[in-house]
């Protein structure tokens, strides 16, 4: 028996429609009667505003359902959104785990600790995981919906806790705090007698100011580190939890598509439990074989300029593309094993009209037979 | 139109992901080619997609013809941060063992924003580049640059290495990189699909870009339109019309319904460029046709390069 998910992840590169599919399944657990959450990493206010919201905040915003009677919908469970703040969450979390307050304070007032936290490697998908497992222990939802960063390689997301720990008991951070024991181990013993040297026209060359505050913003960060590593191994330990499952979100372009079939092969190698392709933007099929014939046929008979057959020319180029997607589509299962089937959702004309809460649950109920 | 990028030295080319932005990066690139100037095509490593549609094999960090006066790069931030290391070290032999240190591998992927600067960077040099008489080598650079939401931290990148270091050799090389960057040399060209949430999102970045007043946005090219060719959007239209043509009812019915679902997508699509236009003012919006996907993406560019004339040779 499939077990009813409390968490669904939806990972994806980018323009693939990801923000707007999490939406529309945290609608589908709103119109099921459950207390849901979607948690979005959407920079754009356009979300939010098409559920109503002025502004998404770091903490969950209940949507305002009663617009739902518009389109004729029942409201049985609650839908709330929040917004993923890769800063507020890392501020937090360096809060947490100081040993006092004046040292949260150091790291928090270091020059670079905000360039840092926002551009360090991975630290955008590790903290949305971090938010994750805090909403999770703090809140009593029946879902919770996250939308991913976008990511070039959807991997990333998976892979991103170990890199920030990998990160912050690097040998470099050992050296910075302790450059005179540790030197040796990292590589400058080639040079035996000289390292010193190297370290000074590193330094006057690519500036002294670097070296130094580095230092001291990971001495201070080095303090945090054993809190860091078992909140990753929880982190962890939930993602791997058959509570918590992962769809694919893909839209059928040749990158999009290898990119899901290069994340289905080594996501093997992650305990996660993959619940399948969600393919977004379809285009519909215009025609069968036979209308498609009788449209060539009339336009063979038509003048160039005929606003007919510019026309008729148009609605094939776009069949074509609708035929393309489903080669696209059958490539993908075919790389796929049979129980892990692709999901299609063709939304072409909702994707270019105004969303509203409506049109999220017109999606929704597209979905619901996927998710069922 | 006239020309939109008369003395512009670099063009970006962002927009939200999956709309088109290397394609047409590398139309611009055709199109300035094929009138007489010398175009050099940027992309940064890991991506390699203008690599894929001009199918060459080029080596990172290496600049590789494409044809005669048409070239290409692909930057690797390590590559960029290993030239400078290099160059500042003077002599070779001691750069080498720096850069071959684990030391020097750690603290280039800690050291915040310096592979970004650099690589960044690298287009400074690449602009100043002359040829023998003493004219631009490359004329204009187009850079592939990274989607909106990534795209103004991009070219902000000096500016905030800037904010970290006050003085020193870093603080000196991000202000030299901040001055071409943030100078009218310098262009945006933001790529849209004619829906409403991308179209909300070109607008977002054309403010976000006004409040930093340079680089300056030059054109906004809506991709993949459909309603481009449709003059008539009445259906009574086409049913008379076919009432007349088809073979029979069916025929005529599967036809029309076609035309409709056409119809439709048409008039939500004009009503999204009609909103973008209405929003911006004095930037020239060039909206270019959905185009059949061909395997052969070299072909895609080239007609598509044929749609951005207007932008490059100023003619109607």
């Amino acid at each position: 028996m499939k077990e009813q998910p409390e968490v669904i992840v939806c990972v994806g590169t980018g323009g693939v429609g990801k923000t707007t599919v999490s939406s529309a399944i945290g609608m589908t657990g709103a119109l099921g009667g459950k207390k849901t959450l979607v948690m979005t990493i959407d920079p754009a206010k356009r979300l939010a505003q098409s559920m109503g919201i002025k502004e998404l905040k770091n903490t969950p915003t209940p949507v305002p359902l009663k617009a739902l009677q518009q389109c004729g919908q029942p409201i049985r469970g609650s839908l709330d959104a929040m917004i993923l703040e890769t800063q507020t969450t890392f501020n937090n979390l360096i809060k947490k785990y100081s040993s006092s307050p004046q040292k949260a304070d150091a790291i928090l007032n270091n020059s670079y600790y905000h360039y840092v936290s926002g551009e360090l490697a991975g630290s955008e998908d590790y903290m949305a995981m971090e938010k994750l497992y805090e909403i999770k222990k703090d809140y009593d939802y029946d879902l919770i919906v996250v939308d991913t960063p976008p990511a070039r390689h959807a991997i990333n997301f998976l892979t991103a806790p170990n890199r920030l720990i990998q990160l912050i008991s690097s040998g470099v951070l050992k050296w910075l705090i302790r450059p005179s024991t540790s030197m040796s181990m990292i590589g400058f013993n080639i040079l035996n007698r000289a390292p010193q040297k190297i370290v000074k026209l590193l330094k006057s060359y690519v500036g002294l100011e670097i070296v130094e505050e580095l230092t001291e913003f990971f001495s201070e960060f080095n303090d945090l580190y054993s809190g860091f590593k078992s909140r990753a191994k929880e982190v962890h330990d939930l993602l791997a939890s058959p509570r918590v499952q992962f769809y694919m979100v893909t839209a059928p372009t040749r990158e999009a598509i290898e990119e899901a079939v290069y994340f289905y092969s080594i996501m093997k190698g992650y305990e996660i439990h993959f619940a399948g392709f969600i393919v977004n933007k379809i285009h519909p099929l215009l025609y069968n074989d036979a209308g498609r014939a009788q449209s060539s046929r009339i336009i063979r008979t038509l003048d160039q300029d005929d606003p007919l057959r510019i026309t008729l020319e148009q609605t094939l180029t776009m069949d074509s593309i609708a035929l393309h997607d489903q080669e696209l589509i059958a490539y993908l299962k075919s790389k796929v094993r049979s129980q892990k089937i692709a999901y299609y959702l063709s939304s072409l004309i909702m994707d270019r009209e105004l969303m509203n809460l409506c049109s999220l649950v017109t999606i929704a109920q597209a979905l619901d037979g996927i998710l069922g | 139109m006239k020309e939109t990028f008369s003395g512009k030295r670099v063009l970006f080319v962002t927009g939200k992901g999956g709309v088109g932005k290397s394609m047409l990066s590398a139309a611009l690139g055709i199109s300035f080619h094929r009138a007489g100037h010398r175009p050099l095509l940027v992309e940064f490593f890991p991506d390699r997609r203008l690599e894929h549609i001009f199918k060459i094999k080029a080596e990172p960090y290496q600049e590789t013809g494409i044809e005669k006066g048409f070239t290409y790069i692909n930057i690797s931030p390590s590559d960029a941060l290993a030239e400078y290391i290099r160059r500042q070290l003077v002599l070779d032999v001691i750069s080498k063992f720096v850069i071959n240190t684990k030391f020097y591998r750690h603290f280039s992927n800690t050291a915040p924003g310096l592979k970004e600067l650099v690589a960044v960077g690298k287009l400074y040099d690449l602009e100043k580049k002359r040829d023998d008489e003493g004219a631009y080598l490359y004329d204009p650079i187009i850079v592939d640059s990274p989607q909106l939401g990534k795209f103004v931290p991009f070219i902000r990148t000096p500016q905030s290495v800037m904010n970290m270091f006050r003085i020193g050799p870093v603080r000196k090389e991000a202000e030299k990189v901040n001055s071409l960057i943030l100078s009218d040399r310098c262009s945006v060209v933001i790529v849209s699909t004619p829906d409403e949430m991308a179209i909300t999102e070109a607008l977002e970045a054309k403010r976000e870009l006004a409040a930093m007043s340079r680089p300056a946005l030059g054109a906004i090219i809506v991709n993949m339109a459909v309603s481009g060719t449709i003059s008539i959007t009445d259906t009574g239209y086409y049913r008379t019309r076919l009432n007349t043509i088809a073979e029979n009812q069916a025929a005529q019915e599967a036809i029309l319904g076609a035309v409709e679902v056409f119809i439709t997508y048409a008039n939500i699509e004009k009503k999204a460029v009609r909103g973008l236009n209405d929003a911006i003012k004095g930037i020239p919006v060039l909206t270019l046709p959905f185009m059949e996907m061909d395997e052969d993406e070299l072909s895609v560019a080239d007609s598509l390069s044929f749609s951005v004339d207007p932008l490059v040779t100023g003619a109607p």
